[in-house]
């Protein structure tokens, strides 16, 4: 519908769409000299304020209108007299609705047929927060918000360029989320822009909450349990993406980034590596490979060994393990699951937990789990260290959504070297390594840089398992734009 | 960008040859050549030089593999398919026979060898999938880790040499050597699939330049693997044994005591060697005559259960590999080389036919 | 998402074959016997063949079974018979735990076995075929294999590792190289020979090593 000149069609409208909803609130009011005209003021109570409505934009808008002459009313309000900033008009009520809803406030004016946004703070949110599952000891503690604009402005105070574009794209059909495309123009593949927002665009859905939603409806392969976008909720590895030649997608309510294109690697590497030694660096990315392997194939080697091969063990082990399973009624194949299903329990209730509580849990969760349950015989002790092993490898793993797929294939691994020994072993690592091998994300393979080496485009940027000295790291990766991968220089004379 | 071209790299092309035959050779290759002496290794040095020979006829008609229609008619398409699909079968028979056999002796001895093909033939399905790329990255990224484990534990194994032993060894005779060269060229005729690949190669002039030097790592080797296979066992000890890589490493143990033995591991690179084999036939099967197809992959599955049935072959005590294995010797490869002079003399044809028409 | 669904189905036939055919393949450690040396000797026209077994808490120092009835691993099990199959037949009869062989440390042969070319044949043939014997064990030669044997869990925890320790414990002291398993083939199938086998003696229920016959 059309803004009316009439300004009691448009409160009609607004009244009749807004029944029932008590925190939108009209104010009707006569505003300049007598005989002054009508206007109607429209806002979410909490994102307007309306306790400090006489010190906000809005306050000292309506009391530069009160004195005004009728006639010069319009006018002033058309050519933003005031000098408001994040001013707009909308020719729609549909418009101006969504903007009300956005956390704006909405003018109307009786005779002039537009509605005019006054911007304002915007609905509450908890601000700037600390960076709380990417924890590191060197670089920024910052981390996202729940504000998009807070978010994109986080990185542009990292990346003070014109070339850093933001893109905001409305999703959500009742929803209306902001979503944002941060990305550096000249470094991207212009054909990934388009591709990300074709596969964002492709549903119609009534609200997205998160950029977890956005993700699972724009990936690819959703069967994998691999995820095909990284996420982040650190503005410095944001911007160093950025640089890097990716995109960054951001969403309101959210504060959770997510990085395209991405590969197996990129999910392995630390946001301090870039600020730390290359020579930690290597060890650390040994240690996370490290913990990559032993999570998937520790407790499935485990059974494997121990029910058809004993021959590797050297022998006084294997006799280790046959007197510490003696009188244990489980096979050793239900102990671990039993055991890698209390720990996974353990997890959640510690994720849950509040504060103080989450910590006792662990605690409270070794004890039972790993110290009574050996001593009533009910596991044994090899199979406590097993999957303590198995669970603290998942937890060094830096990407807690790329760990997940880890844990999960955990179990297909314990099956099959519970039930079919190393044969089972060798045909799982196979089907894994096949399916890693036929990703991608938006047609970058998974595996890079491990793999496309000889392919047109491909570059070693020096920063794959092991990453070279800082001083070597010249290149941007392969997500950049071939004629833009050098990022650094000596300076001619120094 | 880079999966957009369907191309693989030279460097995946030499890795794919590399990882297909690798498993196979270790396992059946090694003993062989180990057991049958000097003859026999020296047989197998000139067979190599014979199979590069080949490889470089291959190489330069690979356009008649891809464009059979074009160059052979109708009934050559179909020759050339019909004889192919047959080979991928019946070679697909052996291995999965050899293989469902040895993982049977060596560690699943409760199941039946059916069972544990057809789970080896699903898992070798469903992992290689129907992609060129898919493929050829499999193979880069397990290269270095399945050469790497190998060749470290074959280093390993060292220590038990008892030096290459003067007596024992069958005495030189120039049939034995021919008959090994000729052997050798037989079982590489395996490398004619390469030329139906050739097209997705993005360096198409560096193609026969690496997979000469894959086919050498190949020979370096088995040929390393035989000669410590002779230093441990003898020239007689060897032919004993059925398979004797893997006697060899049930006595080799890693230092300090680490590990008892390391013949499981051995055995684990190995199977999965051998996966990338059997999936690189079904690859095959499926490429010939299709390329890339989407959709249930029909003549995959045929193929597979093919194989599958063809290893179960037995008659009077003989197993499929030896009936297979005979057949494939003895008439497949002749076949096979006989297409390939074919395909010469057809490229020939039509180039001169496409001389005579530009004049 | 034909295709996807149809290669859901197949990994679960896959797995359901594992499943199946897994249900049983395994044993676990508990329920198996290590035996770390074995003797076998001829009697009679007869093989004798005893296998020292571990004995778990003596040597794992775990203690969870001592002195429990039923439980104790068996530390010595002797079997006749005029084949290896009958003696496998007897074993698999008698006794509750899968016999692993794949910890054996040593072999000890009899002298009356080494003396008779075709029981020796025949026992090195078994041997040969078998893929879980480690080519690294250690043989011996000795008069009297029983008196050898019974040493196994009562002076000694076991005496395959204790025949064992003669080579590995002391390696600064200069012995002879031991004879294993490969060596032995080696000889045997390029020479047809026999290697000299270190000789084992018991004395005043002592172990002694003596280099040579």
């Amino acid at each position: 519908m059309k803004v009316s000149e009439n300004i009691q069609r448009n409160e009609t409208y607004i009244r009749q769409a807004c029944r029932n909803c008590d925190d939108v609130i009209l104010r009707s009011m006569k505003l300049g000299k007598n005989p002054g005209k009508n206007c109607l003021l429209v806002y979410v109570e909490a994102a307007a304020g309306n306790e400090l409505l006489e010190q906000s934009l809005i306050g000292r808008f309506l009391n530069r209108l009160y004195d005004m002459e009728p006639k010069e009313l319009e006018n002033f309000v058309a050519e933003n007299g005031a000098g408001l900033s994040g001013t707009g008009t909308f020719e729609t009520m549909e418009d101006a609705m969504a903007c009300m809803l956005s956390g704006n406030a909405v003018f109307f004016l009786d005779g002039y047929g537009k509605a005019v946004k006054i911007a304002s703070k915007g609905y509450p949110g908890m601000g700037v927060l600390k960076a709380e599952s990417e924890k590191t000891l060197r670089g920024s503690k910052e981390g996202f918000s729940e504000s998009v604009k807070q978010n994109t402005a986080l990185i542009r105070k990292r990346i003070r360029s014109t070339g850093l574009k933001v893109e905001e794209i409305t999703l959500g059909a009742r929803s209306d989320t902001v979503a944002a495309l941060v990305y550096m123009e000249e470094l991207i593949y212009p054909d990934l822009l388009d591709k990300i927002k074709q596969r964002l665009q492709a549903w119609e859905i009534d609200g997205v909450l998160d950029t977890g939603m956005l993700e699972q409806l724009a990936e690819e392969d959703w069967l994998s349990p691999f995820p095909q976008f990284e996420s982040t909720e650190r503005p410095d590895r944001a911007a160093m993406e950025a640089l890097n030649g990716r995109i960054i997608l951001l969403c309101d309510n959210s504060p959770m980034g997510v990085i395209l294109p991405t590969t197996f690697n990129s999910f392995l590497k630390s946001t301090e590596d870039r600020y730390n030694r290359f020579e930690i660096v290597c060890f650390q990315r040994l240690i996370r490979y490290g913990a990559v392997l032993a999570t998937l194939l520790f407790s499935g080697i485990y059974l494997a060994v121990i029910n058809f091969h004993t021959q590797i063990l050297p022998t006084n082990l294997i006799l280790s393990f046959a007197e510490a399973r003696k009188g244990v009624p489980f096979p050793s194949l239900v102990e671990i699951l039993l055991m890698e299903l209390a720990f996974e329990l353990i997890r959640e209730a510690g994720v849950r937990m509040p504060g103080p509580l989450g910590g006792t849990i662990g605690i409270v969760g070794g004890l039972i789990i790993g110290d009574a349950a050996v001593s009533a015989n009910l596991v044994s002790p090899m199979t406590v260290v097993v999957v303590a092993v198995s669970a603290l490898s998942s937890l060094a793993i830096p990407n807690e959504e790329f760990s997940t797929a880890f844990r999960l294939l955990k179990y297909g691994f314990i099956l099959l070297g519970g039930l079919a020994g190393c044969f089972g072993l060798v045909l799982g690592i196979f089907l894994l390594a096949g399916h890693l091998a036929g990703l991608e994300s938006f047609r970058i393979p998974y595996l890079m840089p491990f793999v496309g080496k000889g392919l047109e485009g491909f570059h070693d940027e020096k920063d794959n398992i092991f990453r070279g000295p800082f001083h070597l790291l010249k290149s941007r990766p392969v997500y950049a734009r071939r004629s833009q991968r050098i990022r650094m220089k000596k300076k001619e004379g120094a | 960008m880079f999966s957009d071209n369907g191309m693989i790299s030279s460097r995946q092309l030499k890795r794919q040859m590399v990882l297909s035959f690798l498993g196979v050779l270790l396992l059946l290759g090694t003993g062989e050549a180990a057991g049958g002496g000097g003859n026999a290794l020296l047989g197998f040095f000139l067979g190599i030089l014979l199979l590069l020979a080949y490889l470089f006829l291959l190489v330069r008609t690979a356009e008649v593999y891809r464009a059979p229609e074009k160059y052979l008619g109708l009934p050559g398409k179909w020759l050339l398919t019909g004889g192919y699909l047959s080979y991928l079968a019946l070679s697909g028979g052996v291995l999965l026979e050899e293989i469902s056999r040895v993982v049977q002796i060596y560690l699943l001895p409760s199941v039946p060898q059916p069972v544990i093909g057809a789970v080896f033939l699903g898992a070798a399905f469903l992992g290689m999938g129907q992609k060129i790329q898919k493929r050829g990255r499999l193979a880069e990224v397990s290269y270095p880790w399945v050469l790497g484990i190998f060749l470290l534990l074959l280093l390993l194994s060292v220590p038990h040499l008892h030096g290459i032993p003067a007596e024992g060894m069958e005495p030189w005779k120039a049939r034995e050597v021919s008959r090994a060269a000729v052997q050798v060229l037989a079982s590489g005729t395996a490398v004619s699939l390469l030329p139906f690949i050739l097209g997705r190669v993005r360096e198409q002039d560096a193609c026969f330049r690496v997979l000469r030097r894959g086919i050498w790592l190949l020979a370096l080797i088995t040929l390393g693997t035989a000669g410590i296979l002779v230093g441990v066992y003898g020239w007689k000890g060897v032919q004993q044994l059925e398979y004797p890589i893997l006697n060899l490493m049930t006595g080799t143990g890693i230092p300090g005591g680490f590990l008892g033995r390391v013949d499981i591991i051995w055995l684990a690179v190995l199977l999965f060697t051998l996966l990338f084999a059997m999936g690189s036939i079904l690859f095959y099967g499926a490429w010939i005559g299709a390329g890339e197809s989407r959709g249930i992959p029909w003549r995959r599955l045929l193929l597979a259960a093919g194989i599958w049935l063809l290893s179960l072959i037995r008659w009077r005590e003989n197993t499929a590999a030896k009936i297979c294995g005979r057949l494939l010797r003895d008439v497949w490869a002749p076949a096979l080389l006989g297409i390939t002079l074919l395909a010469v003399w057809a490229k020939r044809r039509v180039e001169h036919g496409t001389e005579k028409k530009t004049n | 998402m034909e295709l996807r669904k149809k290669r859901t189905e197949w990994l679960t036939a896959l797995l359901g074959c594992l499943l199946f055919l897994g249900g049983c393949a395994g044993v676990e450690p508990e329920k198996r016997a290590f035996p770390l040396a074995i003797s076998v000797d001829v009697e009679q026209g007869n093989y004798v063949v005893s296998y020292a077994m571990a004995d778990l808490p003596l040597m794992t120092g775990q203690g969870k079974d001592q002195g429990e009835a039923g439980e104790t691993q068996n530390t010595g099990t002797s079997f006749t018979g005029q084949n290896f199959r009958e003696i496998r037949e007897q074993y698999d009869s008698s006794q509750e735990y899968m016999l692993d062989l794949g910890h054996v440390q040593a072999l000890i042969l009899g002298e009356a076995l080494l003396a008779d070319p075709e029981k020796r044949q025949e026992l090195f043939e078994e041997i040969g075929n078998s893929p879980v014997i480690g080519r690294n064990l250690y043989l011996f030669q000795t008069q009297d294999p029983d008196l050898v044997m019974e040493q196994n869990g009562k002076e000694k925890d076991s005496v395959g590792e204790f025949l064992a320790g003669f080579y590995e414990n002391q390696p600064g002291r200069k012995r002879r190289k031991p004879v294993t398993l490969e060596d032995f083939f080696y000889e045997w199938s390029n020479q047809g020979t026999v290697p000299e086998l270190p000789v084992l003696e018991c004395r005043q229920g002592q172990i002694f090593l003596r280099e040579t016959a």
